[in-house]
């Protein structure tokens, strides 16, 4: 047999040859130095190519795939879809009693309009009320502001300088204790 | 253990999770793929993203007799090719002629030297066959990391490329010799 090319020995490698040229080929090799060179040669770069080792994968790489085929929809849209639905609904079913019945458009909008008048006056009416219970609950508030105030002012002419200095360091600390404590809810909502 | 039939047709049905279990099952093989292709980490991770966004749109399309994992391939390859048609690279075709090649010896005369990879430590090794593969056309390249790298039998790259086996054994011995050729020039 003549010297191997170096397509069978790249072949032979792989195992792509019938039973009868492997052995033919390993029947040669047996007795060709230079052939078993060349198979030494590819062998160890094949071997180095099959040992490369694969790219490096982000872990939350499958996430982001599935955010981007599956995207979420938005708490907001959903709730615009779903008044939009709602208000599509009620206009036809608005439609289809107004078709089976005998009333005339013109009626229907009067009696409408009323309706809608009603509904705004009682409203006004309500806002004036919530705002009048508001500003008694703000005026209570300003009052027990200057009792506080004048309770302190009394204490005061009773407590040593250093100790109010004391006193007034101490709230100061314990209020940006507590203010550092709930800084992530009051930032982000988020639970501490 | 479901196989990629099953997971193809329970993604058809609106089951989420099955879709989870493709990209959890191929998104190493595309990304070694495609990061040969592109030799560019970032935009290899975008590629692989989009393979398996066209791969979902396209989930109807895909007939049962052909194997998953070739059709997958395919829409990668695809990718891959628009990516270098935009770069304007002629080298993508496997019909022309590789002058380089045409030269080369049926036999080669071997030396006593140390074989190419011999030399060196494994982490150059592994740099080097890198740099070599990149410098070979991406035609030949993409057959070569099939074969290789993602471990395609021959049957299965022909079926991906549509040609027939011969031509691609021919073409993966010609991607070898080249980057055999590109190891020895840098050493």
């Amino acid at each position: 047999m003549s010297c191997l090319s170096v397509e069978e020995i790249y072949l032979y490698l792989e195992d792509e040859l019938s039973a009868e040229e492997r052995t033919s080929i390993e029947k040669h090799l047996s007795a060709c130095e230079s052939c078993t060179i060349l198979l030494e040669d590819r062998k160890g770069m094949m071997q180095a190519v099959q040992d490369l080792p694969p790219l490096d994968m982000p872990a939350d790489f499958t996430e982001q795939v599935m955010a981007k085929v599956f995207p979420r929809r938005s708490p907001v849209k959903i709730w615009i879809a779903g008044l939009a639905t709602a208000f599509s609904l009620m206009m036809f079913i608005f439609l289809a009693i107004f078709l089976q019945s005998d009333l005339s458009f013109s009626s229907t909008f009067v009696s409408l309009n009323s309706s809608l008048w009603a509904f705004v006056k009682n409203l006004s009416v309500f806002t004036i009320k919530l705002i009048k219970i508001v500003s008694v609950i703000f005026g209570i508030l300003i009052q027990f502001l200057s009792f506080v105030v004048k309770t302190l002012g009394s204490l005061a002419t009773l407590i040593r300088p250093e100790f109010q200095i004391f006193l007034i360091l101490l709230t100061i600390i314990l209020s940006l204790s507590a203010l550092y404590m709930m800084r992530r809810k009051i930032w982000t909502g988020d639970k501490i | 253990m479901f196989d990629d039939k099953d997971l193809v047709k329970r993604t058809l049905d609106g089951d989420k999770e099955a879709f989870e279990m493709i990209v959890q099952r191929y998104k190493q093989p595309l990304l070694n793929y495609i990061g040969r292709m592109v030799g560019e980490r970032e935009r290899a991770l975008d590629f692989t993203q989009d393979v398996f966004i066209k791969t979902y749109a396209s989930l109807h399309t895909y007939r049962p007799q052909h194997k998953f994992s070739t059709w997958l391939f395919k829409i990668a390859s695809n990718l891959t090719i628009d990516y270098w048609r935009k770069k304007k690279i002629d080298a993508y075709s496997l019909d022309q002629t590789r002058d380089d090649m045409d030269d080369r010896p049926s036999i080669q005369i071997p030396s006593k030297d140390p074989s190419v990879v011999e030399k060196f430590e494994l982490r150059e090794i592994r740099e080097r066959i890198d740099n070599a593969m990149q410098k070979i056309p991406p035609s030949l390249r993409e057959l070569f990391v099939w074969r290789h790298i993602n471990e395609f039998s021959y049957d299965e790259i022909a079926e991906i490329k549509g040609l027939p086996v011969g031509t691609i054994k021919n073409k993966v011995f010609q991607a070898k010799e080249l980057i055999r050729r590109n190891l020895e020039e840098r050493q």
